[in-house]
């Protein structure tokens, strides 16, 4: 099995990672914070904009307990996410803004759980094993 | 100033990294033409600016003209990354858990 090998940036105690988002206007670039304790892959909705998603493409709005009480968001088939060197197709993901300036969004469960994955937290690195749906 | 001339004037010259934060601190940008030094990776050699501004939003809204050109925009933050993972409490009613399982 080909491991793939992704090198994420020194940003203290988070993971960043760079994903690649296709919908039906183009692609985007984004930096996403890997999450393994999110269920939910999660981007905001200025990134979902920029690929040519709105909130009528959403299959089910959702609501999103806060600091600041509770508010609204959508799930979202986006027709490609490429991260970690693995391309999954029809992804379902979140679109919520995080109330984070500094952030695209997250990479969750719903994506990782398609891998086998390791990561170096000390060599800044994680290796992947791609299984199920996803390709390399 | 023509139309062209307006659009032409809103991008940038080729840029590092280092030149595009140093050009635009702590603010969001759109990015086309990114030179990628990795293709899993963030890090390139350069590329040019289509949009710039201190939320999200704005760059976005400014890259818009440029994407029938572009196929592929990037959205960074030139500032430091400061946010803690954020979680967000998805209310998973039968219906949103439906959807999701459907999914895996």
């Amino acid at each position: 099995m080909t491991r793939l090998e992704t090198q994420f940036e020194p940003d203290d105690d988070i993971i960043v990672v760079t994903a690649r988002i296709t919908g039906p206007r183009g692609s985007a670039f984004a930096r996403l914070v890997l999450d393994t304790g999110a269920v939910m892959t999660t981007l905001t909705p200025e990134l979902a904009v920029t690929i040519g998603y709105t909130a009528r493409d959403g299959i089910r709005r959702t609501r999103v307990h806060t600091a600041i009480g509770s508010e609204e968001g959508f799930l979202l088939s986006v027709a490609k996410l490429t991260a970690l060197g693995v391309v999954a197709s029809n992804v379902l993901v979140h679109v919520f803004d995080l109330g984070h300036d500094d952030i695209d969004g997250l990479v969750g469960l719903n994506f990782l759980n398609q891998l086998n994955y390791e990561i170096r937290s000390t060599e800044r690195r994680i290796l992947v094993e791609p299984v199920a749906s996803a390709t390399a | 100033m023509s139309a062209a001339a307006v659009l032409a004037s809103e991008i940038s010259e080729p840029l590092t990294w280092s030149e595009i934060c140093a050009r635009h601190p702590d603010e969001w940008v759109c990015l086309v033409e990114l030179d990628q030094l990795h293709p899993n990776g963030f890090a390139f050699r350069t590329a040019r600016v289509v949009g710039h501004g201190k939320t999200r939003r704005a760059p976005v809204d400014q890259a818009m003209a440029w994407r029938a050109r572009y196929e592929l925009i990037g959205h960074f933050y030139t500032g430091r990354v400061t946010a803690r993972p954020p979680r967000p409490t998805l209310v998973l009613d039968d219906e949103t858990r439906d959807a999701i399982r459907t999914r895996r």
